[in-house]
């Protein structure tokens, strides 16, 4: 599965692999199944 | 000259007038498609010390927490969000204690629009940054607020949901001038 996109300014693009290894390890998931997160 | 913010075409703008108007457009960024994070351009600068910067119609794939990141700093925030919802049926408080990033609101994924609104105080200046604001969104309302507490001067923010990507809406940033 491709790496999800990164916007900076006007300009998205596709996040490089070090960028998503940071957004996973900070507890981002991109898991669709997830139910709406309670605040 | 007529006075501020009548404006008429053409008009002389005087300085001693214009200088009183307390508040300017810095930047708005429109978030874009399915975008993990959505980092402004630079928005912080010498130019003003506080700044207010609205969040609104960003929708997200999940829903969830809205979350800041002054920079690329994702370490020494503290802080606190109260939620409550429209129902009655929840409310309570999320907290960091030296987290990775600061809780802004939630991220909307129904068609209602969510909103954010905060002050950030000396985002640019080398000391801690703070913020104070409050929020609506997925039935959720509540005010928040936190600090940066490293001496960091930064230029840019970051939004992201706790989970899945966001689409649309805008981030306005508007500078006090005094």
């Amino acid at each position: 599965m491709s790496n999800p996109n990164i916007q900076i300014d006007d300009e998205v693009r596709q996040m490089t692999d070090e960028e998503y290894a940071e957004l996973l390890a900070s507890g981002w998931t991109l898991d669709t199944s997830l139910e709406p997160i309670e605040p | 000259m007529a006075t501020p913010p009548n404006f008429v075409d053409a008009e002389i703008l005087y300085a001693s007038q214009l200088n009183k108007v307390g508040m300017w457009l810095v930047s708005k960024t429109t978030v874009g498609t399915a975008v993990a994070t959505a980092t402004t351009g630079t928005v912080f600068s010498s130019d003003y010390d506080n700044y207010r910067v609205i969040i609104r119609g960003v929708k997200s794939s999940l829903g969830g927490n809205l979350l800041l990141n002054f920079g690329a700093t994702v370490t020494g925030y503290y802080g606190s969000l109260y939620y409550d919802s429209y129902t009655g049926a929840t409310t309570g408080a999320l907290r960091r204690n030296n987290g990775a990033n600061l809780q802004i609101g939630t991220a909307e994924n129904s068609s209602a629009e969510q909103v954010t609104s905060m002050d950030i105080a000396n985002p640019f200046l080398a000391m801690s940054t703070s913020l104070s604001g409050t929020y609506y969104g997925n039935a959720f309302s509540g005010w928040f607020g936190g600090t940066q507490a490293s001496s960091t001067s930064f230029t840019t923010l970051t939004i992201r949901a706790d989970g899945g990507t966001l689409t649309g809406g805008s981030i306005f940033v508007y500078g006090y001038r005094y």
